[in-house]
């Protein structure tokens, strides 16, 4: 298979203002981040908001749900907003916005898969005069940058320059708690959304696992496993991390599902840098080319490798490894491999306000910026 | 290695074997079914774990051969009975040809987002055309036990305008199945890579497969098959509310020579269906309301629960009953508190008898009988208790006389508070007010998932007790054990309502406040209700009438619907009081009663007015 990023370029902090001011000082940019209450979200255009001088923003307004827990949240949002015009000039913010509920009849849908989907295809001709687009996915939820993330991949890959940022910090994560969270899972738009088609095929599942609730994981087995007769599981867990620990924590966490409930051999657990998604995404590579190699001769002479079995990937983790996940998505599509992605929607968060989580996490923001330049399409 | 707790395993699950699946199935859930509800439209309506899914799976063709293959099983035996007598199965055959469209996991909502009206109708259509054609094959071939390639012995008696051109083109099984397959294939990746220009064929404008597809029109071998087909549409509140109208009207037009069941949950219905007048009134298709046909049966329910756990204990230890395991009697800690309870009891008793020589016949009689236990006598002194304060209060609100009982009235009416008196004692002195079978049936509120999570936890001290029995000398599962299990399985339940729901805390504050009713009236102590003191509250039906029409958007209705469609309320049409006023009560689900220490009875609920109720929404009461 055709790995696009075996060589790869990740900066780290300050390292993304010298790059930028480098490589696009001059370049007709354009920066899309979500205008969110997470305190991360203006950290990403602080680092290189002074490097590139011709640079549009987009911010992306996303609608909450009625009774939405994140509604308490909305000065923190004005906040961030306030800091956002410190590093750019009001006219070069366009505001855009993406629906996320369905509002009309009885039953509150949630919908932020196609609107983001529709947002992007809207907007791809505008993207057109831009050399070097930005995505800094701190303050959007996982259902809006995944898609976004895909069309925008799926068209211009290649063609232009895209950056992802993300501003990590796992003690937020782990203070920031979805609520609200769907009764199913579901798949993304672009993988598996509409149901699979191609028959019954062993199911490998790769859970990126971080600091989420239980109930979140066991929704997403349920869903993948009732469409599957045969299922392999192979828990991705950070390692190493900056706690040394977090890989057992999580594990320990999960230990009565994993190991008890769905016999997932100890064997199959993947680690993986938790600050490196290039790591992460070359892991997930691995696991399915080895899978499919594998399961092959089982099904018969015609059968082709890369159609041997079906991976549900999913990313109940940290920004920074969704993103690794998502990566191994994406290329694996587009080698013809069976994949899909499967998430779970919420309706908004709530952050743990306890004074010590507080005083914990500041000052622990590290911006990581990941440079998809394409040499090899 | 410790046995798996089989009440934990739900029956929609895929990790169980048809085997497993029919060992488990108790029949009796499924009573509400007839021969005709195969031949009709039909939508079955519940709150999650009502039992849809059981339903449904029970129907698919892998059950149903399951069923044929060995209905000389015992397990089997009474399902297949069932199954025969509606003509869906028998020895030889299997009757009737299930397919299934997931609404919720197939993502059709996804359609009416990503395209404008009426493609987004024609893309509907023509995706669940396809599937439905498509999946209708296959599973005439599993009910008939052929193989794929058997695809090219199927033809159409009759084909239907729209698809004339098609079948010509596609005559056989086979033919049709690998064109459905293929188109249905790049459809979806259509879809999915957001392409707008997707090509719709006006063949599948409406849903006119359902006549190509529909009884004795499909051909196997040159004759016709020997199965009804059934189309089974499940979650459909997970359809767009557009696609929701569209598929009814569609359905109600085409009038199918089929079975089409829509199951949904209560979710997807408005607040004016759920509450209102109009909700009741059965419209061009019929409506099977699970909860409500089992509220209306709860003797039959609780059978079908005793069946259903019996089938679940039997999968792990035979010739067993989860009561078996349960202690009826009291520890010996509690044992030693009864004499103290006893006594203080009579001590009220005297007192409230002390200058009243209107129950000195009754104080006489307990006195004395000879009981046989200490807490049968404690009984029969709180009945007393009650019974006189009940009388007090009687008599100070209309100035009458008290009631004078004769032993014989006395003994009557302590048939009537016997299970109150039980309750007030053990909420009173702190003695273990939920265990045993009865509370477990109460306990589900009429809904059988809710039962298993219940009877799981008792079940999973059960499987504990063959490991730990040998250090403990009884082999029962003591009622503080019991209780403590519940009220821990009641905790996670409240804890989830925080999580899976958005207004989490709203919710919590307003079911709080309503249980505070019941625990402010029982503080007054004047157990002036059968159950013991309020556990809902119930609102004029005219009253609610008038606001759903005004304004059904309310925060106050939206609270109501959320809190009955997620099962934590239930809604019961009552008539009391002067003629011809209905109320409309609202029950806490009996898991809350527990979270507060209420009563498991039904039967106290405080009239309220809407005001009041909204003001339930608003901060501690």
């Amino acid at each position: 298979m055709k790995r696009y990023w075996e060589d790869y370029v990740l900066l780290k902090g300050e390292e993304c203002n010298g790059y930028f001011e480098n490589n696009y000082k001059n370049s007709k940019s354009l920066f899309i981040l979500g205008a969110g209450f997470d305190e991360r979200m203006c950290e990403g255009i602080r680092c290189i908001g002074s490097a590139v001088h011709d640079m549009d923003v987009w911010l992306i307004r996303f609608q909450e749900a009625p009774n939405s827990d994140s509604l308490k949240y909305s000065t923190k949002v004005k906040d961030n907003l306030k800091t956002l015009y410190t590093f750019v000039q009001k006219e070069k913010v366009i505001e855009k916005e993406i629906k996320m509920w369905d509002l009309s009849g009885d039953l509150e849908r949630p919908i932020s898969d196609p609107s983001s989907a529709k947002f992007i295809v809207e907007n791809l001709a505008k993207l057109q005069e831009y050399d070097v687009i930005t995505v800094d996915i701190s303050a959007l939820p996982q259902n809006i940058y995944f898609i976004l993330l895909d069309k925008l991949l799926g068209e211009y890959y290649g063609k232009k320059v895209i950056n992802i940022m993300a501003c990590e910090n796992y003690l937020v994560d782990k203070k920031t708690n979805p609520v609200g969270i769907d009764e199913r899972a579901h798949y993304f738009i672009g993988y598996g959304a509409t149901g699979n088609v191609s028959g019954r095929k062993p199911v490998v599942w790769i859970p990126v696992l971080g600091e989420c609730d239980k109930e979140r994981l066991i929704k997403c087995h349920d869903f993948i496993m009732q469409e599957s007769e045969s299922e392999e599981i192979c828990p991705l867990v950070p390692f190493p991390s900056i706690n040394e620990r977090r890989a057992d924590e999580i594990i320990l966490k999960f230990r009565e599902q994993l190991f008890d409930a769905w016999n997932v051999e100890k064997k199959n657990i993947i680690y993986a840098s938790e600050t490196n998604p290039f790591q992460i995404y070359r892991r997930i590579c691995e696991t399915v080319e080895h899978y499919c190699k594998v399961l092959m001769p089982l099904g018969g002479p015609e059968q082709k490798e890369n159609d041997s079995c079906r991976f549900v990937f999913t990313a109940l983790t940290s920004k920074l490894m969704a993103i690794g996940t998502f990566l191994a998505a994406f290329n694996l599509k587009r080698e013809f491999y069976n994949v899909n992605i499967a998430g779970l929607y919420n309706r908004g968060y709530n952050i743990g306000n306890a004074a010590s989580q507080q005083g914990e996490a500041a000052g622990k923001n590290i911006v990581y910026c990941l440079c998809l330049t394409d040499d090899g399409l | 290695m410790l046995p798996t707790n089989t009440f934990l395993i739900r029956q929609n699950e895929r990790v169980i074997s048809e085997g497993a699946f029919i060992s488990i199935l108790s029949p009796q859930l499924l009573g509400f079914l007839n021969e005709s509800c195969f031949e009709r439209t039909l939508f079955i309506n519940s709150t999650p774990g009502g039992g849809k899914s059981t339903l449904l799976k029970t129907f698919s063709p892998e059950i149903l051969l399951e069923l044929k293959e060995n209905h000389s099983k015992e397990t089997y035996q009474e399902t297949f009975d069932m199954l025969k007598r509606w003509n869906v199965i028998d020895e030889k055959d299997v009757k009737l040809v299930s397919m299934k469209i997931e609404c919720a996991r197939e993502n059709y909502s996804l359609i009416d987002d990503l395209y404008d009206n009426g493609k987004a109708v024609a893309v509907f259509f023509e995706l669940l055309s396809l599937r439905i054609l498509r999946r209708i094959l296959l599973g005439i071939l599993q009910c008939n036990q052929l193989e794929e390639s058997d695809l090219e012995k199927i033809a159409f008696r009759s084909v239907p305008d729209e698809w004339a051109v098609l079948i010509q083109r596609y005559p056989t099984g086979k033919d049709i199945y690998q064109w459905a397959l293929e188109r249905e294939h790049n459809l979806c990746n259509s879809i999915e890579e957001m392409n707008t220009d997707v090509a719709v064929s006006m063949t599948f404008n409406n849903l006119s497969v359902l006549n190509l597809v529909s009884n004795d029109n499909i051909l196997l071998s040159g004759k016709p098959i020997r199965q009804k087909i059934l189309i089974i549409f499940d979650d459909v509140h997970a359809l767009s509310h557009k696609q929701r109208r569209t598929l009814r009207t569609m359905l109600f037009e085409l009038r199918p020579n089929l079975g089409v069941w829509l199951s949904q949950r209560m979710t997807a219905l408005s607040a004016k269906d759920i509450f209102g007048t109009e909700g009741h009134i059965h419209r061009e298709y019929e409506i099977i309301n699970i909860d409500e046909r089992i509220q209306n049966d709860k003797k039959g329910f609780y059978k079908a629960l005793k069946d259903v756990s019996d089938r679940r204990v039997a999968m792990t230890y035979k010739d067993e009953c989860l009561e078996d395991k349960l202690e009826k009697t009291f520890s010996k800690n509690t044992e030693k508190k009864l004499k103290d309870i006893l006594a203080k009891i009579k001590g009220q008793v005297e007192t409230l008898c002390n200058n009243n020589d209107n129950y000195t016949n009754l104080y006489q009689y307990l006195q004395n009988r000879d009981f046989q236990t200490d807490w049968e006598s404690i009984v029969y002194w709180q009945a007393l208790q009650i019974v006189i304060e009940r009388e007090k209060k009687k008599s100070q609100m209309v100035f009458t006389f008290v009631s004078i009982y004769s032993i014989e009235e006395f003994l009557e009416e302590y048939n009537k508070v016997k299970k109150l008196a039980e309750y007030l004692v053990c909420y009173r002195y702190k003695l273990p007010i939920y265990y045993g079978m009865n509370t477990l049936y109460s306990l589900s509120s009429c809904n059988v998932e809710q039962f298993l999570d219940f009877a799981g936890t008792l079940f999973e001290l059960r499987i504990a007790l063959d490991f730990v029995s040998r250090k403990r000398k009884a082999n029962l599962i003591s009622q503080e054990e019991q209780e403590a299990a519940i009220i821990k399985c009641v905790e996670e339940k409240w804890e989830d309502i925080t999580r899976t729901y958005s207004m989490g805390q709203q919710v919590q504050k307003f079911i709080t406040n309503i249980a505070n009713l019941g625990i402010n009236h029982l503080k007054k102590n004047t157990v002036s209700y059968s159950g013991g003191t309020y556990t809902g509250f119930g609102i004029r039906k005219s009253e609610l009438d008038k606001k759903l029409y005004e304004n059904d958007t309310d925060s106050l209705i939206k609270m109501l619907k959320l809190c009955v469609v997620n099962n934590l309320l239930s809604c019961q049409e009552i008539k009391q009081g002067q003629a011809g006023v209905v109320h409309k009560v609202f029950y806490l689900n009996r898991w809350l009663c527990v979270k507060f220490k209420l009563p498991l009875g039904y039967g106290g609920w405080k009239p309220l007015l809407l005001e009041d109720v909204a003001q339930l929404m608003q901060g501690e009461k």
